[in-house]
């Protein structure tokens, strides 16, 4: 999936319990190796075929934290959007994704605290071809303010 | 409000404090303040008001919260919640 170019503008208002959104992406190996440049993580289970292999996976398993990146994009620019503020991530990683799997980044709002302005979500990442979960998280996001400047 | 009430209050409180600073060895005292946690700062205590909400199914109100200055008063306000 392309990267997106309309950011949706939810407050905390525009937000219910049990509320949901999904999307889905498919990981190319360059991802995986734009990754690995990125956050300088090349152990060869991520980047050797064979190394993978011999270790019991089927290839080359796809970071972990390449994963949860797309939960930047989940409040981002998505579930709130242009006001989120990401305050912080629990996360279990449960299954390995390999280059070529597409996954879907399923989340439903787990709480609303108006006092606080802040919304918890609960995501849990599937991958679309045997429907095995790869990765639960509990996501806090607050709500960035204008402060009337500019 | 019975002995038993408070326990389950205070220990269901503790578990949240262990839970939002990652720390299984923090017990609560009444007297205890951000001053006794390192990492309690304000965007930790804005987690901390969360997770009470979440694990006690309440909504506090900005008075209340600005009353919480140390775990005694959180203790008493949650207390007073009627028992599950």
């Amino acid at each position: 999936m392309p990267t997106p170019t309309v950011i949706a503008e939810k407050t905390i208002d525009d937000f219910s319990i049990g509320q949901e959104f999904s999307f889905s992406v498919t990981i190319t190996k360059s991802d995986v190796e734009r990754f690995a440049q990125l956050s300088g993580d090349i152990n060869p289970l991520h980047m050797d075929d064979g190394f993978a292999e011999q270790r019991g996976f089927k290839g080359r398993v796809v970071h972990g934290l390449l994963l949860s990146g797309y939960l930047s994009r989940l409040v981002g620019v998505h579930f709130p959007g242009r006001h989120a503020l990401l305050h912080g991530i629990n996360i279990n990683f449960l299954s390995p994704a390999y280059v070529n799997d597409t996954v879907n980044i399923e989340c439903i709002v787990n709480q609303i605290s108006l006092s606080t302005r802040i919304i918890i979500l609960k995501v849990v990442m599937k991958n679309l071809k045997n429907n095995n979960v790869l990765l639960r998280a509990k996501v806090q996001v607050g709500f960035t303010q204008t402060n009337g400047l500019r | 409000m019975t002995t038993a009430h408070r326990e389950k209050v205070r220990k269901k409180l503790n578990d949240i404090f262990c839970e939002v600073f990652n720390d299984d060895d923090i017990v609560i005292s009444e007297n205890m303040t951000a001053d006794d946690i390192e990492e309690w700062d304000s965007l930790m205590h804005v987690t901390l008001i969360v997770a009470i909400e979440g694990e006690f199914g309440i909504q506090l109100n900005a008075a209340e919260i600005g009353q919480l200055e140390n775990i005694g008063a959180m203790l008493a306000l949650l207390e007073k919640l009627p028992e599950e």
